[in-house]
């Protein structure tokens, strides 16, 4: 174990201020500033910045499964995943004005009708065959902070809430 | 507007976190620390410039960060206290020989980096042969001699 030692005072014939408090204070500020660096590295890896457990969010409501991430970065692309049962026809609903913050860079299925429903854009995917859908969502965030809307597909409503970090 | 609050944040983190890690770690510069000081440039160039790559942005984004640069140094010299608080005080680690390991393990400073500036500055060869080593603002190891 490393040995301690006490910050020794001296007295000195040199033409310097050494400010030996002010050192101090700022050794104590460095080693705080250390650990919170840490803590910063580690909840990163954890996905505090995006992409990690304390991002990810899973939400499942009657046969319709949703994916996506609560931390984002401004510019960074982003998806959200949806996940349905089988049905003829799928609409999602998403709010204009959780479109302010996005620009929508893609969606697969690219096969979809889309038009204007109460401060809404409705896409309408039309489904052949059985199986399960997943439908893509390729989003890149335009704006930084809070954002929170909520998504109605085939009218079950989604809360959908993220930090864009600037 | 963008530009200028891009160039102040990267500006003031960058200031902060140096300041935070100490200066002798710039001044133990390794080959590493030279690798990972390119690293660090490269992602900030990215935070920096986003996605507008033309000479113009180029130019404000630099005229931006030396002007920043140029207040806070203007201020420095008006306010001790700032000066202080960004750029640290000089800091004596080796009295009339004898070193001060309380204050080197603080400053994160061993016999050895104080040696070889003693060795570099003026070809000493013992730790009696020095009246005062001092761990200077800019992170380097200042050695006084004891005369002969």
């Amino acid at each position: 174990m490393q040995k301690i030692h006490q910050v020794e005072k001296i007295e000195h014939t040199l033409e310097l201020d050494e400010k030996l408090s002010h050192q101090q204070k700022g050794w104590n500020v460095q080693r705080v500033c250390g650990i919170l660096i840490l803590i910063v590295v580690v909840l990163t890896a954890l996905g505090l910045f995006g992409n990690g457990l304390l991002s990810k969010r899973q939400l499942a409501n009657g046969g319709t499964a949703l994916r996506y991430d609560r931390f984002l970065r401004y510019e960074k692309e982003t998806t959200i995943t949806w996940q349905l049962s089988r049905r003829d026809e799928i609409e999602i609903l998403i709010p204009m004005r959780y479109l302010d913050a996005f620009k929508i860079e893609k969606i697969i299925p690219e096969s979809y009708e889309s038009r204007i429903v109460n401060g809404n854009v409705s896409y309408t995917f039309t489904v052949a065959g059985a199986g399960e859908t997943a439908i893509y969502f390729y989003l890149n965030p335009q704006k930084a902070g809070s954002v929170a809307d909520t998504w109605r597909v085939n009218d079950q409503a989604f809360e959908i809430t993220h930090f864009i970090y600037p | 507007m963008e530009l200028f609050l891009r160039g102040v944040a990267v500006y003031l983190f960058l200031l902060a976190l140096f300041r935070i890690l100490g200066k002798r770690s710039l001044a133990e510069t390794t080959t590493f620390d030279f690798v990972l000081l390119l690293i660090v440039g490269e992602a900030t160039q990215q935070a920096l410039l986003g996605n507008d790559f033309s000479v113009t942005n180029a130019l404000v984004l630099i005229t931006v960060l030396m002007g920043i640069d140029m207040v806070f140094v203007k201020l420095k010299g008006r306010y001790k206290k700032l000066d202080r608080l960004l750029e640290g005080t000089p800091l004596i680690l080796v009295d009339h020989g004898k070193p001060l390991k309380g204050r080197m393990s603080q400053a994160r400073v061993d016999t050895e980096d104080i040696m070889e500036a003693a060795r570099l500055a003026h070809g000493l060869e013992r730790m009696e042969q020095i009246k005062y080593a001092v761990l200077e603002r800019d992170g380097q190891i200042s050695i006084i001699p004891l005369p002969e």
